[in-house]
């Protein structure tokens, strides 16, 4: 019975044992391989099927289907290495094909020079929307602007986007903080 | 220390007021979204703000009765959630306004409208180069009309021939000779070998001579004109504000210690639109004469041929019209406001409508004269068209005269207070007559049938050279009036 249990554990166990220690040590240089979480969204108007990756949980595709029309709008979700969304390529049945792309946040120059004051957002981050729509044959941009603006303790107020004709959208703390 | 939120909006609506020129397109808006919604959307604000920090939720986050905006822009909320290993399934419900906004405040927007359509048509091509040039319909009052991006111009041509010579050989050597062969082909009692040599002399005389055809007839000219913004003044001035403020206890009785709230707001919509629209008809006498030499043409009797030709068309025309113009100003006003669950507690629309109209009758005789190359593809059978179609271009002359008579019939009576009668003004009734010479390039399809007894004109396109307007008699109102008078 010895006979059998040894190179059984020689050419079985032992192998088996290496391998699992190297599969330890390609985890430190690969990424997660977890599968992503699937979230589908049922409304009234249509479903979205979204790409969520299980260990950033970002979103990293989207899929929206139209109820009445069939359209289909298509997402690609870009992040770069501090997993800050960078860009959304987007692909519409009916609008054609558009990308937004976001900037990185930058510190205010023109607050730094005066740092107590609330009016003047700390950092700013850029977006560009450029647009090459099927039916309109031409190729625009659209540039907005997100504000973040900070009080004097350093504690974030509030976020403002604004776009080209001065149209704003606010989002800040809750009423009872 | 300044309340933060009290702040922001304080900031905000410093941004929103500021003096931007209002075009028509919604600006200076402010919508501040409550601090629990979570934003998927494309471009909007994808953080939310918590204990002074920016903090971005993930789909997998979501509970029953949070609030989001999906990855489509639209706000949802959460009913219920499956979760199936890595698969979840989210059920959603529209959510109420008053759950996604906690200000909402749009202010006096003013525009025109026709700006707004405009700025859609501006992305498609240029109607010019699709119905070609102004007077490629040898037609005063296209020319008189300008091509305007709001304007519709129904103005088909039905030509009745009355008269109809088919082509015949110029050459009476040739016309004779082609008789005899055509006779002979057809002779029972001739050889068949005889009828075959006469067949072929029948495509080569037809390769030989040229033709002339004459036609006149009737022609019919239903119009149909619509004129949106005919002053320049249509425009919608719309807005919104909506705010909400709570009501929090904070678990006490002490009615000092609460805090109190309120939902209000309202909307208004007012739309002004001034559009013309014009009825008329047209009737004219017609001739035209074609002549049509061979340059090379594929032999055979039967069956298709194709050969290029060198054209010479002189036609004339003498119209009659009458045409109604009715102006229609609609104003509407609309305005709403409502309480907290957007329950609609007042609300007025006013409409006024004034309903003018001019008349005119007029009188247009119009020559023209085109010469230069066509190529002619059709099916030809014992020497004569069956079916063909000619694709053509040279040279043109056109002459056009015409004179008109206008009287006005307007109701003043309900004119709204801030409507313009400048244009009324100008137009006093009278009569006009004026008259134009071009030379042009022009290009033109056509459509033959049944040995050209049947001709229709597939698509024409004429590119001015050279244009004389010749001088303008008139009583009543000068040339531009004149003008004015047309473009409705």
């Amino acid at each position: 019975m010895k006979k059998i249990i040894f190179p059984l554990f020689i050419f079985i166990v032992l192998p088996f044992i290496s391998c699992s220690n190297s599969n330890n040590d390609s985890k430190m240089i690969v990424p997660s391989v977890e599968p992503s979480y699937t979230v589908t969204i049922n409304s009234s108007e249509g479903t979205t099927v979204m790409n969520v990756d299980a260990t950033s949980k970002n979103v990293t595709k989207s899929t929206f289907t139209d109820t009445e029309t069939g359209f289909v709008t298509r997402k690609e979700y870009i992040y770069d290495s501090k997993n800050e969304l960078r860009a959304i390529n987007v692909n519409d049945d009916s609008e054609g094909l558009y990308s937004i792309k976001f900037g990185s946040l930058e510190e205010n120059s023109s607050r730094s020079a005066i740092p107590q004051q609330e009016d003047i957002p700390k950092y700013v981050r850029s977006i560009k929307k450029t647009y090459n729509k099927e039916h309109s044959r031409s190729i625009y941009d659209e540039e907005e602007r997100l504000e973040y603006y900070y009080d004097e303790n350093g504690k974030l107020g509030g976020i403002f986007r604004i776009d080209g004709k001065n149209n704003v959208i606010y989002k800040g703390a809750k009423n009872d903080e | 220390m300044m309340n933060k939120k009290l702040f922001s909006i304080f900031t905000a609506l410093l941004l929103s007021s500021s003096l931007f020129a209002i075009d028509g397109i919604m600006r200076d808006s402010l919508f501040c979204i409550s601090s629990n919604v979570i934003d998927f959307s494309d471009d909007a604000i994808r953080e939310n703000v918590i204990d002074g920090r920016s903090v971005t939720f993930s789909p997998l986050d979501l509970k029953v009765g949070d609030i989001f905006i999906d990855t489509n822009g639209h706000a949802k909320k959460v009913t219920n959630i499956t979760i199936n290993g890595k698969n979840i399934s989210i059920d959603t419900v529209t959510p109420m306004a008053y759950e996604v906004f906690d200000v909402i405040n749009i202010p006096d927007q003013s525009g025109n409208i026709s700006d707004l359509i405009e700025e859609q048509i501006e992305q498609t091509p240029d109607l010019e180069e699709i119905t070609g040039s102004r007077a490629q319909n040898n037609d005063l009052l296209n020319t008189l009309m300008p091509v305007s991006k709001c304007k519709v111009n129904i103005n088909p041509t039905i030509k009745i021939p009355v008269g109809k010579v088919p082509p015949v050989p110029t050459d009476e050597n040739f016309a004779a000779l082609l008789q005899n062969q055509i006779d002979l082909s057809n002779n029972p009692e001739v050889q068949d070998e005889e009828k075959k040599i006469a067949k072929e002399n029948i495509s080569k005389i037809r390769q030989q001579y040229a033709t002339l055809t004459k036609q006149h007839g009737v022609t019919i000219n239903p119009i149909i004109r619509y004129q949106a913004n005919v002053e320049g003044k249509d425009y919608t001035n719309f807005g919104f504000q909506y705010i909400k403020i709570h009501i929090d206890r904070h678990g006490t009785w002490k009615f000092w210690k609460w805090t109190s709230w309120t939902e209000d707001g309202k909307g208004w919509l007012s739309i002004r639109n001034d559009s013309a629209l014009g009825f008329g008809l047209k009737l004219g006498y017609y001739g035209q004469a074609k002549f049509s030499y061979p340059i090379v043409r594929t032999p055979g009797v039967i069956g298709p041929y194709i050969g290029v030709f060198f054209n010479v068309i002189a036609s004339a025309n003498a119209s009659v019209y009458g045409e109604m113009y009715i102006r229609k100003c609609l104003t509407s006003n609309a305005q709403v406001t409502f309480n907290a669950l957007m329950q609609k507690k007042s609300s007025n629309f006013d409409t006024q409508e004034w309903s003018p109209s001019l008349q005119q009758v007029g009188l247009i005789v119009a020559g023209n004269v085109k010469a230069g190359p066509a190529i002619r593809a059709g099916i030809n059978a014992f020497g004569m068209d069956l079916l063909s179609l000619e694709g053509s271009g040279g040279i043109s002359i056109d002459g056009n005269i015409g004179g008109c008579y206008t009287w006005k019939d307007i109701d003043l009576s309900h004119k709204p207070d801030n409507f313009s009668t400048d244009i009324y003004d100008k137009v006093t009734g009278g009569w006009a007559f004026i008259g134009d010479l071009s030379l042009n390039l022009y290009l033109s399809a056509d459509f033959y049938a049944l040995n050209n007894c049947f001709s229709q004109n597939i698509a024409s396109l004429k590119y001015p050279l050279l244009r004389v307007n010749g001088p303008t008699l008139s009583k009543g109102f000068s040339y531009n009036s004149f003008a004015d008078v047309f473009k409705y």
